[in-house]
This record gives structure tokens, sequence and C-alpha cells, in this order.
């Protein structure tokens, strides 16, 4: 299956053949051994995401999401199947292959400043990140009051947005996050969600998010792919043809009140299947 | 920060101050109940005139506390080396997990294994020097160490060790920048454990082997019944670990309560 990006604003963007997709997966399927046996976590699982596009998962808890997302990372190997960056399998050699990455967890560390843990991808990496590059990160992120501030005195969604700095600062072409926003109150939920697409305008990532919320996933996407409960498959693909750049009006919208129905009757519809 | 710092420290003084009066109020106490012979089982009172005798007074401190002095380098010595021992250790389980399959189990019979039937061995094995009471001082010391600081290794937070992984980050890297800070509290509770152990082990080893500190003048004393002597020797070493404890609680609670801060 090919999901078509609905054109993220990248101007620079070669044409759309001659690239590779940022993310794809082919035919993947994961077993884990599991008190004794074998369990299925996904099964034939296929999916791409074009160059610098933005693509959710959603589905039900357990249903392999975030399994996809620790595949992408190199945090574990597919049993069978194709798992691809930018058309090379793999690695985590981060070098040849930048990522960056979020979890829902911020996972500061949290005797390091906020400007210390920007830092920790490129110390990690032997690509030493300048001064200016960080403190152009904390600008993006808002957070330049707070450069040396440790962690615990930030609240959760200042965290959050270290963490998005961080995953930033090796300058990816691949971004994934893992219900980067799943921890937080509605209002700080949006706020950042707004951020992020404003972000992502200005340092275009192809970009895998994990999310429960089916109104941020909307809201950010080029693509939603809507995942079955265990064993994880592929149930649908959902093109967001909503127009970019988006900002809050966009939630009112007949258009994204359609999608978001479309999304649910499909996720409650394969919920019930199971 | 360094207020915290000072109210640990009162915290420590305290404990100090109450352990020491109820050690001598229970030694009192006890010697009543014993009903022995007051020239056998001495009281404070005795301790004192022995020790503060105007005439012999100097020389007999300068005997006890001498031995007080070889029994802490001994202490000092198993209590440094088994922790580092514990350290290397845990750190090597943590990168080389089959190491820990391997050789836990060793640690656990070195464990239970009666020191007093382990210590002669070591000594016919390594003689009755230093090097002696160096290695029982490493065993009795490593064990505890070496099971709180590979949990404190292994309780680093996985989101944190997983993001240094997907970074392509080795295990050393986890070690270096995740899991050695996270441990730190871990090390300091074991520091403050190892030390009443780290002494039992230097007056084991003094009394079976080198014949010198507290422990042979505790053995030695009441053969030749020098009563005044012991008493004198066990209140030494008896002050000296509460001190010392009441320090390392210091140390140890002020790192933690910095610690807990930064967490938070």
């Amino acid at each position: 299956m090919t999901l078509t990006s609905s054109a993220p604003a990248v101007a620079d963007s070669p044409a759309a053949t001659a690239v590779p997709p940022g993310i794809e997966l082919r035919e993947v399927s994961k077993q884990f051994a599991y008190r004794g046996g074998q369990l299925l976590a996904l099964d034939g699982v296929s999916l791409s995401a074009a160059r610098h596009s933005f693509v959710s998962l959603i589905g039900p808890s357990g249903c392999g999401k975030s399994t996809v997302l620790r595949l992408l990372a190199g945090l574990e190997t597919a049993t069978s199947g194709e798992v691809l960056i930018d058309g090379a399998p793999v690695t985590r050699d981060r070098r040849r292959q930048p990522l960056g990455i979020a979890f829902q967890d911020a996972a500061l560390l949290p005797w390091r400043t906020v400007r210390q843990n920007i830092a920790l991808p490129g110390e990690v990496i032997g690509t030493k990140s300048s001064p200016a590059q960080i403190d152009a990160l904390i600008e993006l992120v808002g957070l330049q009051a707070f450069a040396d501030a440790k962690p615990r005195q930030l609240s959760g969604g200042m965290r959050q947005r270290v963490a998005i700095a961080r995953a930033l600062v090796t300058e990816p072409e691949v971004l994934l996050l893992d219900e980067p926003f799943g921890a937080l109150d509605d209002l700080t939920r949006r706020t950042l969600n707004l951020e992020l697409l404003g972000v992502l305008e200005r340092k275009p990532a192809t970009t895998l998010m994990v999310t429960h919320a089916i109104d941020e996933a909307i809201l950010l996407s080029d693509t939603v792919v809507v995942m079955t409960p265990r064993p994880g498959r592929v149930l649908a693909v959902i093109d967001i043809d909503l127009p970019r750049p988006r900002g809050l009006e966009v939630l009112a919208s007949e258009r994204f009140r359609a999608l978001e129905a479309e999304a649910l009757r499909l996720l409650y519809g394969g919920m019930e299947q199971a | 920060m360094s207020r915290e710092v000072w109210r640990c420290g009162w915290k420590s003084a305290r404990f100090v101050a109450v352990a020491l009066v109820a050690t001598i109020l229970l030694w009192w106490v006890a010697l009543r109940l014993a009903g022995v012979p007051r020239s056998v089982g001495q009281g404070p009172d005795q301790v004192w005139q022995y020790l503060f005798d105007p005439d012999k007074g100097a020389a007999r401190r300068g005997v006890v506390f001498g031995a007080l002095a070889i029994t802490l380098r001994d202490a000092g010595l198993g209590y440094l080396l088994g922790l580092v021992v514990a350290g290397l250790g845990a750190v090597s389980f943590v990168l080389i997990p089959p190491l820990q399959k391997l050789m836990y189990p060793t640690a656990v019979l070195l464990r239970t294994f009666p020191l007093v039937v382990l210590a002669p061995l070591i000594i016919l094995l390594v003689g009755r020097g230093l090097t002696g009471v160096a290695v029982i001082g490493i065993i009795v010391v490593f064990f505890d160490g070496l099971v709180i600081i590979t949990a404190g290794l292994r309780g680093a937070p996985r989101t944190a060790v997983e993001l240094i992984l997907a970074y392509g980050g080795s295990d050393l890297s986890v070690l270096r920048r995740v899991a050695l800070p996270s441990a730190i509290p871990a090390v300091f509770a074991a520091a403050r454990l190892a030390f009443p152990v780290s002494l039992t082990g230097a007056l084991l080893a003094e009394w079976l082997a080198t014949g010198h500190g507290i422990g042979a003048v505790i053995h030695q004393a009441p053969t030749q019944f020098h009563y005044a002597e012991m008493w004198a020797a066990v209140v030494a070493v008896t002050g000296a670990a509460i001190i010392l404890s009441g320090v390392l609680q210091w140390l140890s609670d002020a790192t933690h309560a910095a610690y807990e801060q930064e967490a938070r």
C-alpha cells in the first residue's frame, strides 16, 4: 500500500517518485517470547510515510503501535519483514541514520539542566551539538528562561518541550514520537500540538507518532493509520486532506469532524471484529 | 541545599548522643542484672577510673587508643577494598549479565559460609599480615554492597536507558550517562551498611590472625585478668563505631536529600 502525502509544505522536496519513503514497513511481523509461548504483536504490517510527511498510528492499547516505533528506533528487531528508513534498513548508527525520539515519559536526566539534556543525543552519537544550536532549539520550544533549570523545576508540558527539543537536536530526517503528549492535560496538549506543527514547518522531518487521541492525530497528520487489536495489523489508512498550515480553526471545520467520525467508526469497528 | 545538610547533621548528632547514652545505660543495667562480680563485669565508672588514673592513665590510654587506631585501620582497609570490589562487581554484572549468573552463587556461598570457619582458612592461604585482614574485610563487606549497588545500577529509569540505546549508545554509554548517576544513593546506602560489618570483620581477623588491635586486646586481656583493659577496649571501639556511624549517616542522608531534590 502506498500512502499519499498531502503536500507537507516542503518547497525543496524533489519529485516524489525519486525519493524513497522516509519510513517504510514491508510485511513486518514481530513475535515476543511470553510465558514460555510466543506472542504475536505485529502481523504483516505494511505502511509507508512519504519523506517529510506526518503519519499517526492509532489503535487500541496493546495493538503493537509502540512496537512499530521500537522497531524503527532499533530497540527491537522484526521477526520477519523489512523495516526501512529513507530506503535503508534500520540501524542504530545515528551518524548514518539520524533519528529524533521522544517518549510519553520525557525521560529527562534529573541531574542535567535543560541545556545539558538537549545536548545528550549529540554526546551519545559523538557529534557534539554547538551551544548556538542548542540555544536555537531552546528558543524554538520557548524555554529561554529555563535553559539552565533542572527538570524538577519544570512543569509537565515544559519537560515535554525539552524532550521535543532533544529529539530535534540531531537535525533528524525522521522523528519518532511515542504518545509524546499522553501524560499532559488537554490544554497543554493542544498548545504543544500547535507548537509541534510550527516546529515541523520550520524543521521538516518524516514523523511517525503513536497516539491514543484521534483529534490530535488528525490535527497533526497527513495520514492516520488505524491498527487492529493484537495481533496488530493495519486496518485502514485515512488520508488527512486538511489544508496546511493548520491552526486551531481546523478543529472546528466540517472536514475535521467528518474525518474524526470516520476514524472513530474504523477504530470501534476494528475492536468489535476482534 | 546547605540548610538540608545541617538538618541532616543535627539528626545524626542526635542519633549519636542517644546511642551513646543508651549504650551506657544498657551496659550498666545488664551488669546489675547479670550479677557478675564488679572485678570482672566492670561498669562505666571503673573504666573511667582505669583510663584516667593520675599515674597510669596516660600509658593505658596509649595502649587502648593505639589498639583502636589499628582496628580502625584494619576496618577501613576492608571497608574501602570491599566497597571497591562490590562496585566493580556490580558494574561487571550489569555490563555482562551472564557473569552475574555465574558469580552470584559463589558470592552467596561465601556469604553463607560461617566467617569463623572461613577466616582461619584465609589466614592459612594468605598469611597473618595485612593481606589476611584485607581479604577477610573484603569478604564480609562486599556481598551486601554488591547486591545493593547492582540493584541501584539496574534501577536506572528504563526510558532514559532506552533513549541512550536508541541513539546508538553502547552499554558503557548507558552506564556512564544514566546507570552510575542513578546508583549514587545506592552506593551511599551500601557505604553506610558496610561500616559495622567491616568493623566486625576487622575484630575477627585481629582475634584470629594478626594479634594486634582491639580484637586481640579483647581476646587476650581477660586471659591475664586485665578485665579493666578489656572493658576499656570495648568502650573505645563501641564509641568509635557509634560516632563514625553517625558521620556516615550524615553523609548518606545529605547526599540522599540532595539527590531526591534533584530527582523530583
